[in-house]
């Protein structure tokens, strides 16, 4: 059950009510040791005797879960009802008389308490969980003075630790059963890894699928560690250190979940990551990536001094910021002298804060003088922006993530959220197995196609780089067999546009008989998709980067929106077109003016109003054309025109497609400045370092992809000395562009007072409201959950022409394999922050995954090295022969540099945006000995420039830290 | 830049906007298109092109867009 936010008892963050809050229009009152209290019907005792300040002693029950009843330690007398009732299990009546408090209760209690801790270690005073443990905390509470069976008889106290997993152990000598671990991976996860094993005394929790925590099925995502009430599952780090001292809520900076996270403290050492019960997103829940892996932070990889050197051929040369921010400055005026103003530009980080983000582009056209600058959305979800404003008029989501709860019919296509957005996976299966229906469509068998009691009634397994072909085909279903919300489009719809589509859609070149086959999915399974989509209630469309990253990737968005729009799906909960954003904050970054052509909050930078706030706010004169977009960038330094870089957290080396034609790019440029907490792939090129902060370091606010508005809280101080946005603000000034921000709260403001779809965000705000989804403005000034409900954003919604028009990336004789790219759960990205961390224990090296009948005619088996070769270059990756692609596809991720996955992907791109074709590449694969020419040439390089850095000359001076 | 990819892009918008059957309006599109998110050094660029190559290479819908009325550039 999902906890709302509620302001007025926001400082009841950690208090556990026993049992999750029950929604209900009805209000029952009763009398609980003489109090009364009036709470919806379906709450249980325990949680309205809880809601008086009334602690009922309780071991099994936790309001992140639904009752159990199993520890009998929270029985109640109630007036009329025979025995002692578990409050937890039993619900509030009318009028109902409850004691928690008797003689004959606390016996019982005690009683069974005696039991518990006859087979419990009495270590507390060297136990983890010492000061923290529910246990503990009961037998104080039930008085318990001495323990009459002794502790000599049958117990499990030597059984041996599981310390396989890397971040938590499993202590099984201080397990007390009560199932909540268990109950957590079925109800808050969704994965039931864990299980009971053996029967009564023999009842011992068990990883399902492997000897161990680390071999099981289980997926680290921590809910159990949270759950358990005793020190059986605990935190390696709180093992080792200790319990925190203070917590501090902050935003999660890995996907575009976005989770409220309360880093546990110890003065400026973070003890531990718990999800927070408040936090509007995920509500209680994490996955491995944001609980656990953020050892990256205080990683010795670190680069925690600005360092400067002439050529990519030299040693670098510590400086202080000062010297760092005068010596780019210098270049960047220099080759603006000689090469013109357009010959420089900058890449905002998708991972740094919305202020960040604004001061870079602020940056870019105040001081730069120029439109050039982009961000990573480019090469992810840029179409998405395109699709949506032309179709809804908004280059958002059009959902809360609570909104799946309500959906009847979920649609996922190009996403995979279990591995990808796994917080809102988990929040997807939960609706699954409240009945809800899934269909898929995927070249690939991801995850929630067949998993526990998630399965997806439908699988369209369709070629890698058909997606508009399918859509259309779904769409001439809709429209030929009478599907479409008539009342909806003539209401809510431009007629013309939508008459216009409907024709199009309407042609026999449409229909699933003629596409199907372009596809590889039979005809009947496209109308069986089309049918439920149209016809099954709610139904919500989630999509990825398999939907974005091809060249027709922002045709396929507006077909998207189409069949939400055609359908009716759209403007209320439970429907809506829902992108599954990459990174923590590359919606905020979008949001903040990142795109060459856009000012923040979407406007093109030919609007001369707009420009003229703009003007009037910066002191400056503002470019009224687009500037070069991140492949244009690249393409004009191989030209030639384009010289000078500042890149802010971003790793274009290795992130971006065709890696030999990026790198070449890079390698042409004269100055290239970056920002990063770590000497990425980009920096093997970079003439000036500036040290990133990682998000522990400062303060600011990323956006989600549910337009979530979030704060991040600085708890220690930046490594490096500068959070990012005021090492922004040292370069700006040294570039002779004026910028004096105290905090980030003020560059908030600035945004505030220009944005209309922000006007009244602030830091006042968000922390009174927890966290704010935009639009929020006077109109909204409490947000805006869902959007569109009245009109759509644009007024009438459009209905856009979606021809298919196939990718030029075509298999033939040489290459006759389709590769396609894609995240695993356990890293992130480009990896430089979960190959830092742990989480290579389940992901130590990126794999191709490769059909058994594919691998077996070319005499490859799993394990074996196997060269891929593209049109636009080679790399050697091992193999995995797996059934979840589908014969003539193969498969990997990009998590590792040295795998070269962006060797092979080529510099096709989108029409609409130049988001590239990440998704389709023809290849071929043939099995191998050693590493690929790339990889020779990319280790001497990565090996010389880390002994550049190793050599580096220590500044004489003191570090100028401000 | 390279001009094949500069040519290749903007065919590539040419292909999407030629699903509309109304030509003026599909050229329109283009335009529009080229207007919104290109540089003017890329769109110089490419009508020079144009001017030396008479448009080989270029999809038709993109020559009328770089000649035709109200293509400035």
């Amino acid at each position: 059950m999902i906890n709302i936010f509620d302001p007025a008892t926001a400082d009841l963050g950690t208090l556990d009510l026993g049992t999750p809050a029950r929604e209900s229009e009805v209000q029952v009152s009763l009398s609980i040791d003489g109090r009364a209290i009036s709470v919806p019907a379906g709450t249980s005792v325990m949680r309205a005797a809880a809601m008086l300040g009334t602690s009922i002693p309780k071991l099994c029950a936790t309001d992140s879960l639904e009752a159990f009843g199993s520890c009998r330690m929270c029985v109640v007398e109630i007036e009329g009802m025979r025995g002692y009732p578990a409050s937890c299990t039993t619900p509030v009546a009318e009028g109902m008389v409850v004691r928690t408090q008797t003689p004959k209760l606390a016996d019982l209690r005690r009683n069974v308490m005696e039991l518990y801790i006859s087979d419990h270690p009495l270590d507390c005073l060297t136990c983890p969980a010492n000061g923290n443990c529910e246990l503990q905390t009961v037998a104080g509470q039930v008085g318990l003075r001495e323990v009459r069976y002794g502790y000599e008889g049958a117990n499990h106290l030597d059984e041996a630790k599981d310390v396989s997993n890397p971040y938590f152990e499993y202590d099984p000598s201080k397990c007390i059963v009560c199932s909540r671990c268990v109950r957590a991976c079925e109800e808050i996860q969704g994965t039931f890894a864990l299980t009971i094993e053996g029967r009564g005394f023999d009842s011992r929790v068990a990883a399902a699928g492997g000897d161990n925590f680390l071999d099981s099925e289980c997926v680290s995502c921590g809910a159990c560690v949270a759950a358990c009430p005793t020190a059986t599952l605990m935190e390696k780090t709180v093992v080792a250190i200790g319990q925190a001292e203070r917590s501090v809520v902050t935003t999660c900076a890995y996907c575009g979940v976005g989770c409220s996270l309360r880093a546990e403290m110890k003065g400026e050492q973070l003890v531990r990551m718990v999800p927070d019960k408040n936090g509007q997103a995920n509500h209680g829940h994490a996955c491995v990536k944001g609980r656990f892996a953020w050892g990256y932070a205080t990683h010795p990889d670190r680069i925690t001094k600005p360092m400067i050197r002439k050529s990519i051929d030299d040693p670098w040369q510590e400086v202080s910021w000062e010297e760092a921010v005068t010596y780019a400055a210098g270049e960047f005026r220099r080759i603006q002298l000689k090469y013109g103003r357009d010959s420089i530009g900058g890449i905002t980080s998708s991972r740094c804060t919305n202020e960040e983000t604004y001061l870079v582009q602020k940056l870019v056209r105040a001081g730069f003088g120029n439109n050039n600058v982009d961000t990573c959305a480019r090469v992810c979800h840029s179409p998405t922006g395109y699709g949506l404003k032309q179709t809804l008029g908004e280059s958002a989501g059009t959902q809360s993530f609570d909104s799946v709860l309500q959906a009847d019919v979920i649609l996922v296509i190009g996403a995979n959220p279990t591995d990808a957005h796994p917080v809102f996976g988990s929040l997807l299966k939960k609706r699954l197995r409240q009945g809800a229906r899934l269909i898929v469509i995927d070249p690939r068998r991801i995850d929630l196609v067949d998993s526990p009691h998630a399965r997806a009634e439908l699988h369209l397994q369709l070629r890698p780089g058909t997606n508009v072909a399918m859509l259309n085909a779904l769409a001439h279903v809709i429209v030929s067999e009478g599907l479409i919300d008539q009342r909806f489009v003539e209401e809510r719809c431009e007629a013309a546009a939508f008459a216009h589509w409907r024709d199009f859609v309407g042609l026999a070149e449409n229909s699933p008989e003629a596409l199907g086959p372009v596809c590889g999915v039979p005809a009947e399974q496209i109308r069986a998709a089309a049918r439920l989509y149209a016809t099954g209630g709610n139904a919500a469309i989630y999509y990825g980067l398999g939907v974005t990253e091809h060249s027709q990737g922002s045709t396929a968005v507006m077909g998207i929106a189409n069949l939400a729009m055609a359908t009716g799906n759209i403007g209320r909960e439970g429907v809506g077109v829902n992108p599954l954003r990459g990174q923590n904050n590359v919606q905020g970054s979008c949001d903040m003016g990142s795109f060459p052509h856009e000012l923040p909050g979407y406007r093109h930078v030919s609007n001369d109003a707009v420009r003229d706030q703009f003007e009037q706010a910066w002191g400056v004169t503002l470019q009224p054309d687009p500037g070069l977009r991140i492949p244009n960038m690249f393409e004009a330094a191989l030209g030639g025109t384009f010289k000078g870089l500042y890149c802010h957290g971003e790793d274009i080396a290795q992130s971006d497609p065709n890696t030999q034609h990026v790198t070449a790019a890079l390698a042409a440029m004269e100055c290239v400045v970056v920002q990063d907490i770590f000497l990425n792939e980009t920096a093997k090129f970079a003439h000036v370092f500036l040290p990133g902060s990682s998000f522990l370091e400062k303060d600011g606010t990323f956006t989600n992809a549910e337009r979530r508005i979030s704060r991040v809280r600085k708890v220690m101080d930046p490594l490096g000395g500068l959070a990012d946005w005021e090492a922004t603000q040292l370069l700006a000034n040294a570039l002779g562009y004026k910028m004096a921000y105290w905090h980030p709260q003020e560059i908030m403001d600035e945004i505030a007072s220009l944005t209309p779809t922000f006007t009244r965000v602030s830091y006042a705000e968000l922390d009174r409201h927890g966290s704010l989804q935009w639009p929020c403005n006077d109109a909204a000034p409490d947000g805006t959950p869902t959007m569109h409900i009245e009109e759509f954003v644009r007024g009438k919604g459009r209905f856009m022409l979606t021809g298919y028009v196939p990718t030029e990336e075509k298999v033939n004789s040489r290459y006759p394999l389709l590769l396609t790219t894609g995240r695993i759960l356990s890293q992130y990205n480009v990896g430089a922050q979960t190959r830092r961390t742990d989480n290579v224990a389940w992901h130590e090296e990126d794999r191709l995954e490769i059909h058994p009948s594919d691998a077996e005619s070319r005499g490859i088996a799993d394990g074996d090295w196997v060269g891929v070769g593209s049109r636009a270059g080679q790399t050697v990756l091992r193999a995995r022969v797996s059934e979840r692609v589908a014969p003539g596809v193969v498969y990997t991720t990009f998590h590792f540099p040295e795998s070269g996955a962006n060797v092979i992907t080529t510099d096709n791109s989108d029409w609409a945006t130049n988001c590239p074709e990440y998704k389709v590449t023809a290849v071929e694969v043939t099995r191998v000995y050693q590493p690929s020419e790339w990889q020779k040439r990319y280790q001497e390089f990565s090996d010389e420039q880390r002994r550049l850095l190793a050599e580096r000359r220590r500044a004489e001076k003191a570090e100028g830290r401000r | 830049m390279s001009t094949d990819n500069l040519i290749k892009m903007a065919n590539q918008i040419a292909q999407y906007f030629a699903s509309e059957p109304d030509k003026d309006l599909a050229v329109q599109g283009v335009r529009q298109h080229l207007q919104s998110f290109w540089t003017p050094a890329m769109r110089r660029e490419l009508t020079v092109w144009q001017e030396e190559h008479y448009g080989a290479d270029l999809h038709p819908l993109v020559q009328a867009a770089l000649t035709g009325a109200g293509s400035k550039v």
